[in-house]
């Protein structure tokens, strides 16, 4: 992990509030999950902010930022030249399951940044992998080209059943999940999304980890403002002991954010 | 000619005078394994330890604001056990001078972690965090009424016998009058501020954003404010001000040094930019250099007031 005086080279729309940014940094590697806090160019918030890491080539790194507050409209509305600091790799991404479990990757929304990474990773090493990608109408599915270009076999739903299944992504993996053998789960999105894949994995005896999310002021652990609960009512720092969890490490019943 | 930048805190000498402030440090591992030798600065101080391990509050804990943050983590920590067997044997390891950070909620707990304290090797000082909820006194904090802090504090200086730092709340009723009562308690230095109570509402759902309600200011918002309280406990006090608040860069700091501290601490700025402390030390031997100052402790109280 460092901090990179970097340039952005790349912003690209890929919906009407969500863009791809590309930036070159100095780390070598990253593991797909983890995230880097970003400064945010213009002086208009203070804080840095996360976010999940979506490609890492040839020493450029790529983040998928949907607009939701002044920061991500700051972040958007700058050009390419612009100088940005970026911090990371960090946080412990996701662990990679056994050579011959299915890995079923489970994104919503922005969520579909770390899990590409995750899926080109995975597909790279010719593993098994199907992702299921719900969101709420056709335009917020995000990196469909690319999916295909890397051969991912994508499972979509949207909640208005404009593309894929109608409803919930969880709803149609837990239909298909009677058919796959020993699969393993790997999750990213809304905490709804988490806890479905969580409540899933319990129910079902399968393994799963997903990543989480938590208001984080530093992204480094140092000052503890990002924490959420384990299994035994401990808190643990998402940016650090996370932000991907396995997830008979949290407790599920807290309410989120 | 390279100036000379150490400063001497009650009886130590730091090779500097940039400090980093309790709880935006953790017990120095993170920034010493990713960003930078922490043995650098001029010391570490450790998030603030209570006699048992503390768990906090619950989320959200942090939130921006204008220039700056709120912060309610509820003085979580790992506890003076843990403390001792777990992360102060690796502070010890990087060779940083360790400030460690004491809280109390009685008198007698102060008394018994710094007891301990002292006993620890590898601990060179104590900064006694007063602003704390005194539950013998209604939760009313130790930092605010000159008399209860003074008893906190000579029970600390009978308990501890290398140097003590008093960090002072800018809740304190008086500024001058909460220094001199600390310095006459045995205090070897004091340091100020810490956050400044606070709080963030959500217009949407109508209910404030941070779940403890309340929660302590930091960043560039408060250093106007604890540049005047460094500024009036200097005129009060003959021993040494540790400048608190808000310093993003050399300039911040030398702002604190003219106003009467002898050193400083970079609290939230490491949030923003891990390396802000290596940056803050550079920077004031550059302007050392520009100003012809050959030694950085002639900055203390240089500040020169129209009269
Ligand atoms: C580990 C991690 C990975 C993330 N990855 C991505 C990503 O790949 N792409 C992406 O677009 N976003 C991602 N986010 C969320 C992103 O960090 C927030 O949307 C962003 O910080 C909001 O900043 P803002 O200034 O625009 O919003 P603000 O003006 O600060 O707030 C606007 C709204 O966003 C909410 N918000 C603020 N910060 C967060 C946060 N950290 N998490 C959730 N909600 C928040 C606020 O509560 C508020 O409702 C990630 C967050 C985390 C913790
Ligand atoms: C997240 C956070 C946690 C803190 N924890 C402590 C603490 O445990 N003990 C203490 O004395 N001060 C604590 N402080 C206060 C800082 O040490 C410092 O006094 C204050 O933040 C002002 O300096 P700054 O504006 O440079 O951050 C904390 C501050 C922050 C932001
Ligand atoms: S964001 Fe600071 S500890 Fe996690």
């Amino acid at each position: 992990m460092n901090d990179c005086a970097t340039k952005i080279e790349l912003i690209e729309a890929l919906s009407n509030d969500a863009y791809r940014i590309r930036f070159a940094v100095d780390w070598k590697a990253f593991d797909p999950g983890q995230f880097v806090m970003m400064g945010i160019p213009g002086n208009v918030v203070f804080l840095r902010r996360p976010f999940g890491i979506a490609r890492f080539s040839n020493g450029v790194a790529e983040i998928c930022c949907k607009v939701v507050g002044r920061g991500t409209r700051a972040l958007s509305d700058a050009k390419v030249g612009t100088r940005i600091d970026v911090l990371g790799p960090c946080g412990r991404g996701f662990r990679f399951p056994q050579k011959e479990e299915p890995a079923i990757l489970v994104a919503g929304g922005y969520g579909i940044g770390p899990i590409f990474g995750l899926c080109e990773a995975l597909l790279a090493q010719g593993r098994r992998c199907i992702l299921y990608y719900g969101a709420r109408e056709t335009s917020h599915l995000l990196y469909l080209d690319e999916l295909a270009k890397i051969g991912a076999n994508v499972k979509c739903s949207t909640e208005d059943g404009s593309h894929g299944a109608r409803g919930m992504i969880a709803e149609l993996l837990e239909k298909d999940l009677d058919n796959i053998e020993k699969p393993s789960l790997f999750a990213c999105g809304p905490h709804g999304l988490s806890k479905a894949v969580a409540e899933i994995s319990r129910r079902r005896g399968v393994p799963a980890q997903v990543s989480m999310e938590s208001y984080m002021a530093c992204g480094i652990g140092v000052c503890l403002g990002c924490a959420c609960k384990d299994a035994d009512g401990n808190f643990v720092r998402t940016c650090r002991e996370g932000p991907v969890f396995d997830v008979r490490e949290l407790q599920w019943d807290s309410s989120p954010l | 000619m390279k100036p000379d930048l150490k400063v001497k805190i009650g009886s130590l000498t730091l090779k500097n005078p940039v400090i980093t402030a309790s709880g935006t440090f953790g017990y120095g591992e993170e920034f010493h394994e990713s960003f930078y030798d922490i043995a650098k600065l001029g010391a570490v101080v450790t998030k603030g330890i209570s006699l048992k391990p503390r768990a906090g509050n619950e989320m959200p804990r942090v939130i921006e604001t204008a220039s700056g943050m709120l912060n309610a983590i509820g003085l979580a920590n790992v506890g003076l056990d843990a403390f001792l067997s777990d992360k102060l044997p690796y502070l010890a390891r990087t060779g940083a001078v360790v400030i460690a950070n004491i809280l109390g909620s009685t008198v007698e707990e102060y008394a018994e972690v710094a007891r301990r304290l002292d006993s620890a090797e590898g601990v060179m000082a104590l900064e006694q965090n007063i602003s704390c909820p005194n539950v013998k006194c209604g939760g009313l904090q130790f930092g605010i009424d000159p008399e209860s802090a003074a008893v906190a504090v000579r029970a600390v200086r009978k308990a501890f016998s290398r140097t003590l730092i008093v960090k002072l709340s800018p809740q304190a009723s008086s500024i001058p009058a909460m220094a001199r009562a600390c310095e006459e308690a045995g205090a070897d230095a004091i340091s100020l501020i810490n956050t400044i109570p606070a709080m963030a509402i959500d217009v949407r759902t109508k209910k404030p954003v941070l779940a403890n309600v309340t929660g302590g200011l930091s960043g560039p918002a408060i250093k106007p404010v604890a540049l005047r309280m460094v500024y009036e406990a200097a005129g009060a006090v003959k021993i040494p001000i540790i400048g608190i608040g808000g310093i993003m860069n050399a300039a911040d700091a030398v702002e604190f040094m003219l106003a009467g501290a002898s050193a400083i601490q970079i609290g939230t700025a490491n949030f923003v930019r891990p390396m802000a402390a290596m940056e803050i030390i550079e920077g004031i031997e550059v302007y050392c250099r520009e100003n012809s100052i050959s030694r950085v402790g002639e900055l203390t109280g240089a500040l020169e007031v129209r009269s």
